[in-house]
Formats: C-alpha cells, sequence, structure tokens
C-alpha cells in the first residue's frame, strides 16, 4: 500500500460518499473545518477558494467544496478527518460495528 | 442514499489501490456468511469457477462473486465492519505501540533524576563518623563499609606506594632474608616488626644464641642460625643460594615473617628463674626466704593427718 494508492481510495470514498449523498458538503466541512482547511491547504488553494467565494458573493459548503474536490481532499486533508467523515455518515445511516 | 453502493465503491477501491485484499473481504464475508446471503445462481457460478480452475484463492472468489454483489447480499455491518478494519490498517491505528511522533522527539529531555538510594545512602562527608572509621582503617587495615573516602585512606596505609615497596625489597635483600610484599588484594596485613625484646639478665642467652652469633643486630636467632648455617655450605658471592636444610623445629625463614605473636617462650618463662639463679653456674640449691606462718606441720594439719579418720583402718 502506498500512499499515492491510500490518497486515491480516500478520494474514491469520499466521490462515492457525496454521489451517494451519506454526507454533504456541510458535512464534510463539520470535519474539514475552517481551521483544518487553513492548516492543511497550500496557499495558492485557500487563494482560490476565496476568489470564487467573492466571485458568487458568498462562501457556501458546496462551493468550498467545488475548489476542495475529493482529490483535493485526500492529498492535503488529515485521512484522519476523511475517515471521521465517514464514520459520523455511517452512523447516520445506521451502519453499527466496526467504525473503529 | 445508497450504503451499499458506497461501500462497492470504497471496496473496490481499495481492492484496485492495493490498500485491502481479497483475503480481507473474505475475513468477515466468510464461507458461511456467503452461504446464507449470496443467491443460489451466483452460488452456481462461484461453483462452475472454482471447479475449472486450477488452485483456489481469494481472489477468485472475490472476482466471481464481485464486490457489487457481496455489498448487496451481505449484510452492511458486515460489509462496514470489513471497510472499518481496513481503514485501521490503513491508517495505522491498528498498531499496539505507535511510533514516537517528531513533536515528542522534538521536545525537552529533562535530565533523569539521581537515584534515591544512592543520596539516602551516601553519608554527609567530613563527619566525625567518617573520621573514626578511617582513622580505624589506617589502624586495622580494615576497610569500613559504605565510605568510598575511607576505603581510599585505607588503600594509601596498607598498600604502600611502589617506590616505598621497591626499597622495602632491596632492604631485605641486603639481610638476606625472604620478605613478602603484601599484594594489592591486601589479603594478609603488613608485619608489625620485631616484638619488643623482653628484658635479659647480662648473662642470660638463648639456646639458639648459645650455638650460634647473631650475624646482625635485632635477627631472630632462629632465622640467624639457618642463615649462618647456610652460608658456608653455599659460598655464593650473591647469597642466592637455596638455604641449607634447618634443623628440626626451627622454622623456615622463607616460609613466613616474623609477626608481633612470635615472642620467645623459652626465654620469657624462666626469666624469673633466670633472676634467681645463683651467680655460680652449677649450683643445686636455690633459697627462697619463707616465713614460719608460711610453714605447714604435716603431721598435725587436718588435711595431712592420716591417724583416727574412717580410711585408718584401711589396709593399702
Amino acid at each position: 500500500m502506498t500512499i499515492e494508492g491510500r490518497q486515491r481510495w480516500f478520494a474514491k470514498m469520499m466521490e462515492s460518499g457525496l454521489e451517494q449523498q451519506m454526507f454533504a458538503p456541510a458535512d464534510v466541512l463539520h470535519h474539514a473545518t475552517p481551521e483544518v482547511l487553513a492548516n492543511n491547504l497550500p496557499p495558492d488553494l485557500l487563494s482560490k477558494v476565496l476568489a470564487a467565494s467573492l466571485a458568487a458573493g458568498s462562501m457556501t459548503p458546496d462551493r468550498v467544496l467545488e475548489t476542495v474536490t475529493p482529490d483535493v481532499m485526500s492529498r492535503h486533508l488529515p485521512h484522519d478527518v476523511l475517515w471521521e467523515c465517514i464514520v459520523a455518515a455511517a452512523g447516520r445511516a445506521g451502519v453499527s460495528g466496526g467504525s473503529r | 442514499m445508497s450504503v451499499a453502493a458506497f461501500l462497492t465503491a470504497a471496496l473496490e477501491s481499495a481492492l484496485d489501490n492495493d490498500v485491502a485484499t481479497p483475503e480481507d473481504l473474505l475475513r468477515h464475508a466468510t464461507p458461511d456468511v456467503l452461504a446464507t446471503h449470496v443467491p443460489r445462481a451466483v452460488w452456481a457460478r462461484l461453483l462452475a469457477t472454482c471447479l475449472s480452475a486450477p488452485r483456489l484463492d481469494a481472489r477468485i472468489i472475490v472476482d466471481t462473486i464481485g464486490v457489487s454483489t457481496l455489498c448487496q447480499h451481505v449484510p452492511v455491518a458486515t460489509m462496514w465492519a470489513c471497510l472499518a478494519e481496513i481503514s485501521t490498517r490503513a491508517l495505522g491505528r491498528g498498531l499496539v505501540a505507535a511510533p514516537p511522533s517528531v513533536v515528542a522527539a522534538s521536545s525537552p529531555v529533562l535530565p533523569p533524576p539521581p537515584p534515591v538510594m544512592a543520596r539516602v545512602a551516601t553519608p554527609p562527608r567530613g563527619t566525625a563518623v567518617e573520621a573514626g572509621r578511617a582513622a580505624a582503617a589506617a589502624a586495622t587495615g580494615t576497610p569500613p563499609r559504605g565510605t568510598l573516602d575511607a576505603a581510599a585512606e585505607v588503600t594509601r596505609v596498607a598498600h604502600p606506594p611502589p617506590e616505598l615497596s621497591k626499597l622495602a625489597a632491596e632492604k631485605s635483600e641486603t639481610r638476606g632474608e625472604l620478605t613478602r610484599v603484601v599484594p594489592a588484594s591486601g589479603r594478609e596485613p603488613e608485619p608489625l616488626g620485631e616484638p619488643p625484646a623482653p628484658p635479659r639478665a647480662p648473662g642470660a642467652t638463648t639456646r639458639a644464641a648459645a650455638t650460634t652469633q647473631p650475624p646482625a643486630a635485632g635477627r631472630r636467632p632462629q632465622a640467624s642460625a639457618s642463615a649462618a648455617a647456610a652460608a658456608p655450605a653455599s659460598a655464593s658471592p650473591l647469597g642466592a643460594a637455596p638455604p641449607a636444610k634447618a634443623p628440626r623445629g626451627t622454622p623456615s625463614p622463607a616460609r613466613r615473617v616474623s609477626t608481633a605473636t612470635d615472642f620467645e617462650i623459652e626465654t620469657d618463662v624462666n626469666e624469673q628463674w633466670k633472676r634467681t639463679s645463683p651467680p655460680v653456674p652449677g649450683a643445686a640449691a636455690v633459697e627462697i626466704p619463707v616465713d614460719d606462718e608460711q610453714l605447714v606441720d604435716w603431721t598435725s594439719a587436718e588435711e595431712t593427718a592420716t591417724s583416727g579418720d574412717k580410711y585408718g583402718d584401711r589396709k593399702r
């Protein structure tokens, strides 16, 4: 298992979770807080998030995730944070057992 | 919302990215679970494939059934437990002892505190007890326990420096005696020297001294006698020849050195007799002044009377 493989795996899980509506962008930002984003995203991505929000007139979770895609999340955000998001979604979906 | 679809995507991605293996899936989707939840049509295809395959492993089973079919028919909790285990292992949470983090390594390391026992057991320096121990060690040659300074003092006293030991050895060679320097281990204490000479009458001599004259002052008569007897026999200029056989009862000088307990008993016991001996040798009688009260009448004394007692009539 390589780092790139684990990144691709988490990217796929986050993409699938969003597509299957297991969790929403707001749920993602509930774990990937602004502090986590500010401490882990590179400056160019932070600048891009701010620029897109300024252009749209507001900063929403959906708009943030338009820039911070699942691939970006898996490459820059801690995988623990992403996994906590998945676990919380599974808990809301009624999936129990073996979360940790 | 489809949890099964999410689990399918997650597990397929895990297999594609080598995060998980087919054995990980079959560890949760056991044959019993498959037999219970997988449809018979899928089982028929699985059996056919396994029969035609030269060898059977987990990958063949997973590829034949399919992750999507597994996630659709196997309970979600089971597949979720499988995904959770894979994630736990991938995130390194399954380790018993995690490696130290960089933050912990960069934290200041405090020096270890000194052992408490050492501080308690070591007495303060310069106390009267330590001085007394050092003095006792210097006098007896026995190191006190638990005091390193006192032990060092004993080492200095009991074991002289090499220069002094060398001078002592040279002095012993000039005397013709075999002395032994106390080894470093200190098992045997240093001899205290010659014993104090007892007072002698002007004409009194010992038996050994009557046969030979001592070659030097302060020598023991026995040692000098053996040395004197060996000298003419060896006739060696260096005096290193083995000593001649000493008379019976004479201790060999090479066997041991003299100590404080080697008193000349022969001359000490009869010292009073020598003082009261008549000036003329060969006289038999010695006059000792005795009072009349000290005399005992052997015929009238009760202790010595033989007449009238119960044993008087017995015939001996």
